[in-house]
């Protein structure tokens, strides 16, 4: 999965280096502003012909605008700061981004609390549970129990 | 010398324990000297929290918290009366505890479009990766939104995709499903539409 809102930002970042507007860009690929702020702001990215057309836009490979090739950085004090929140999971919970579960799992919401908890009952993810334990609320805990 | 009340709970009798119960229920803000009905549950019979959950349930009170002490066996009663419409509560919070029977249920019915008061993003997180599989393709094939879909699509379905738009497929919407693929696929989808555009010219 890729990370809508680094592309984003990588996008935004890319378009004023080369001195463009949003209008211009709009303009150039035959799409709306709209569209454009849209991918600027993390909520969609640009078709695969608009991706071509940037990269060749920008002189850059369409990975490099797709962040591929970028280590995911993340910021301890902010979690999802600059980033998806579902990318932020999915690359937790494939073992891509370390982090110490028991110390974040408070800035998850209750959803993604509960997506977590589900992997870590599959067995698909590990983590330290006994320091996991006391920060879960009763339910939480008892899901596991229960499901365990 | 002030005694605890939640220290004392695995001393009480059942007789006690109900006293408790009544007292919590009585109680405007749902707990009594630091007690509800969630610090209750452990120290009941499986029955009881049954029969205290449905009463809650039925009210639409403090049922959140015995949810985890239900017995497996309640969960059809309680689904078949939400789907008849006898259950004015919030389901969604409830799904985690259900066993995957129930969830595959309500997760049929919420596709089909039989039930829409239940959100089908709170249920796809806890539905297994096959099923999500099986209606994410039958949705694609009949041109219906899969978005919701997209984040639990197993890689592997989505590879097949993949591979079928690079073989010339061309009518798969790939714009809306590489952002959910492999790294590996993104690259293969970029560098055979780069390819096409380049035959074009």
């Amino acid at each position: 999965m890729l990370d809508f809102m680094a592309i984003g930002n990588k996008i935004r970042e890319l378009r004023v280096e080369h001195h463009f507007s949003q209008d211009q860009i709009a303009e150039m690929l035959y799409v709306s502003r709209q569209a454009v702020s849209r991918w600027e702001l993390g909520q969609t990215l640009p078709s695969v012909d608009n991706l071509i057309e940037l990269s060749t836009l920008f002189h850059l490979p369409f990975e490099e605008i797709l962040c591929m090739n970028k280590v995911v950085t993340i910021d301890p004090s902010d979690l999802f700061l600059g980033h998806d929140r579902m990318f932020v999971i999915k690359k937790i919970l494939d073992g891509s981004l370390k982090v110490h579960l028991p110390d974040v799992f408070y800035r998850f919401s209750n959803a993604e609390r509960m997506i977590v908890l589900k992997a870590i009952e599959n067995g698909t993810y590990q983590t330290d549970n006994n320091r996991l334990w006391v920060k879960l609320m009763p339910e939480e805990q008892k899901y596991l129990q229960k499901k365990g | 010398m002030k005694i605890r009340m939640m220290n004392m709970l695995p001393f009480l009798s059942d007789k006690e324990l109900e006293e408790l119960i009544k007292k919590v229920q009585e109680s405007e803000t749902g707990d009594f000297q630091g007690i509800s009905l969630g610090c209750v549950a452990p120290f009941l019979e499986k029955e009881r929290v049954n029969t205290l959950f449905l009463a809650e349930i039925e009210k639409n009170g403090a049922f959140m918290a015995l949810a985890p002490f239900v017995s497996d066996s309640l969960w059809p009663a309680i689904v078949e009366k939400y789907l008849a419409g006898n259950l004015k509560i919030n389901l969604d919070p409830l799904i985690p505890f259900m066993d995957n029977g129930m969830i595959d249920v309500l997760y049929a019915k919420v596709c089909d479009g039989a039930l829409t008061s239940l959100d089908l993003r709170s249920i796809l997180p806890f539905v297994k990766e096959d099923k999500v599989a099986e209606q994410f393709l039958a949705r694609l094939q009949n041109r219906q939104e899969v978005t919701p879909f997209l984040p639990f699509v197993p890689e592997s379905c989505l590879h097949h995709l993949a591979e079928e738009y690079c073989g010339g497929k061309s009518e798969i919407e790939i714009d809306k499903l590489y952002p959910f693929m492999s790294e590996a696929d993104i690259r293969m989808i970029f560098h055979y539409a780069m390819k096409e555009t380049e035959a074009k010219q």
